[in-house]
């Protein structure tokens, strides 16, 4: 067995290198097309969590994690847009415990990552919340617009976090404000472009979607961004649990948006 | 130190590739679908199918090919007792062949005339096939239509099974026969990238110029409308499938302007190792089929699939 000391010091080495490693990879990466706008589908945390034997809700603050190293990728990488799916309509029917742990993850760790000199602050990032906030708890809608509120002057990246979201519910919100705009100027004459400006995404100035990616190997977008995806967004299913996700599951990612930059007529 | 890093992502690039060869190689030799006829435990009931083609491709006689296979298609889908199938293609040439897609269906499905099944199994609120007249078949102008144009055309074919009967009695006899056939109708729906994005932009002109006072809207109301009689509903399952060959060993899934309200809950299948490579001077060969065995590798991935619904 090694000493304290010893294996102290080569976890230190480890970590050095591996962050010497990282930051190389990105600086490779940032050299060719970089996506504008990468959406999540932060898929496998429950599953994540079964398989080590733990809670469930240990398996959503461990996902939580990962999407700040994720962001911290994606922001170094020059992605200057990320939503995340974060809470969907529909997983309201899920467990009361297990909505409530969510609720309380998202509360407290909003308001940590926006403070002054966390990692929104740091890299610039205005945050938004897309979705029905009205069926959050006050508390969350509380926290959700302070977060909002502290990033608001932010304005070299975007975080679209998602909760509670459908894209059935977002095209409905987007027909109905056409529909109203329309009344209003008297030109009845919407035209897709119409919906696509008041789609949540575009509201709060997010690029188009170029990658979308669904994680824990699951391939539906279960009703995420459905028509911001469905043009030339390139989707990506990874057979990783989010938790688990990390840069070497992004890597062939990356390569593969390039692949397609390169490829395309000018 | 720009360009240093330019050449080690190349070298990248380069490295990827051949994975991705190896990958394409270890694809190609491992275990193959299950059989058409092998029971599965789970099937969609509404199956669309993609048909992509690359930007530059110029395949002059592609109508007729999809056609042939999407009635390869529908034979597979009756074998295996799907009833509704979508067929989609980006810009419509499905769309525009409707007439003699479902002319060619009838005299392969049914025993008498066309025009007799024509009249007794197309819903009569398809629109015509051609984009200039698609929705014409409201009789509102356009200038105070209140109805939003879907460019959705809907056949419902039934099978072999009827016999014959005379045009006097036609009516009687086929509702007679409508419920003694072997097999249900099987529903065609047939969609181009107008369905999508552009339909649901004219059911908001729609709303709005119908209820101007109160232009609420919500996702009951839009699904009543994208999904109900005129439209078309969610696949259970996609096949993307693109018909000219892939220049690359690793193909990565786009959806091509599909229908965005319709896709909520599909379950997506694509080869993401497909043949490629295939040289051809021949038109006619460049046309990469959608076979039995993609088909069936298709149902096998929806069989395994766990359809948690948001729990």
């Amino acid at each position: 067995m090694l000493p304290i000391f010893v294996s102290d010091s080569l976890g230190w080495f480890h970590g050095y290198a591996s962050q010497k490693v990282q930051d190389a990879l990105l600086a490779i990466l940032s050299s060719g097309p970089v996506p504008r706008h990468v959406a999540f589908i932060m898929d496998g945390n429950r599953r994540y969590a079964r398989s080590k034997h733990r809670v469930v809700a240990e398996g959503h603050a461990q996902g939580f994690e990962t999407l700040s190293k994720v962001l911290e990728i994606c922001m170094r990488l020059g992605v200057r847009c990320v939503s995340v799916y974060a809470f969907a309509i529909e997983n309201f029917n899920r467990s009361p415990e297990e909505v409530e742990a969510l609720m309380a993850l998202a509360e407290s760790k909003l308001i940590e990552i926006s403070k002054h000199g966390a990692m929104l602050d740091q890299h610039g990032i205005r945050l938004n919340a897309l979705g029905r906030r009205d069926m959050l708890p006050p508390n969350v809608r509380a926290a959700v617009e302070k977060a909002e509120e502290m990033t608001r002057k932010n304005n070299k990246a975007i975080l679209n976090i998602c909760m509670p979201y459908a894209s059935r519910d977002d095209i409905a919100s987007a027909v109905q404000t056409a529909a109203e705009k329309a009344v209003e100027s008297d030109n009845y004459d919407i035209t897709e472009d119409d919906v696509d400006a008041y789609m949540s995404t575009s509201a709060v100035g997010s690029p188009p979607v170029d990658i979308l990616v669904r994680t824990s190997g699951v391939k539906r977008l279960s009703d995420y961004m459905t028509w911001q995806s469905c043009e030339d967004t390139q989707i990506q299913f990874s057979s990783r649990y989010w938790p688990d996700f990390g840069l070497w599951d992004f890597v062939p990612i990356i390569l593969d948006y390039q692949r397609k930059v390169w490829s395309s007529p000018a | 130190m720009s360009w240093l890093a330019s050449l080690v992502l190349s070298l990248f690039h380069a490295v990827y590739y051949v994975i991705n060869v190896f990958s394409s190689l270890r694809f190609s030799r491992g275990r193959p679908p299950k059989p058409l006829e092998a029971a599965r435990k789970q099937l969609p009931t509404h199956l669309a199918l993609l048909f992509a083609t690359d930007r530059d491709s110029a395949l002059e006689n592609l109508d007729e090919l999809l056609l042939e296979n999407i009635q390869q298609a529908i034979s597979w889908c009756r074998a295996v007792g799907i009833q509704r199938l979508s067929v989609y293609d980006r810009e419509g040439s499905l769309y525009g062949s409707s007439f003699e897609l479902r002319t060619r269906l009838y005299k392969d499905n049914t025993s008498d005339d066309v025009s007799e099944v024509e009249s007794e199994v197309q819903y009569p609120l398809t629109p015509p096939p051609s984009d200039s007249s698609a929705s014409s078949s409201r009789s509102l102008s356009p200038e105070h239509s209140t109805q939003p144009k879907l460019h959705a055309t809907t056949i419902v074919v039934s099978t072999k099974a009827k016999s014959h009967h005379s045009e006097k009695d036609g009516l009687r006899h086929r509702m007679g026969d409508l419920k003694t056939l072997a097999e249900p109708p099987l529903t065609l729906h047939i969609i181009s990238r107008r369905s999508g994005m552009p339909a649901v932009a004219e059911v908001a002109s729609s709303i709005a110029r119908s209820r101007p006072e109160d232009p609420a809207v919500t996702v009951a109301d839009l699904k009543s409308v994208l999904e109900g009689e005129s439209g078309f509903t969610c696949p259970d399952l996609m096949i993307v499938h693109q018909v000219t060959p892939h220049k690359y060993p690793k193909n990565v899934l786009e959806l091509h302007g599909f229908p965005p309200w319709q896709m909520s809950l599909t379950e997506f299948y694509y080869s993401e190792y497909p043949p490629w490579r295939i040289r051809s001077t021949d038109a006619r060969s460049t046309y990469v089929p959608l076979t039995e065995h993609e088909f069936c590798r298709a149902l096998d991935q929806y069989d395994a699939a766990e359809m948690r619904r948001g729990r």
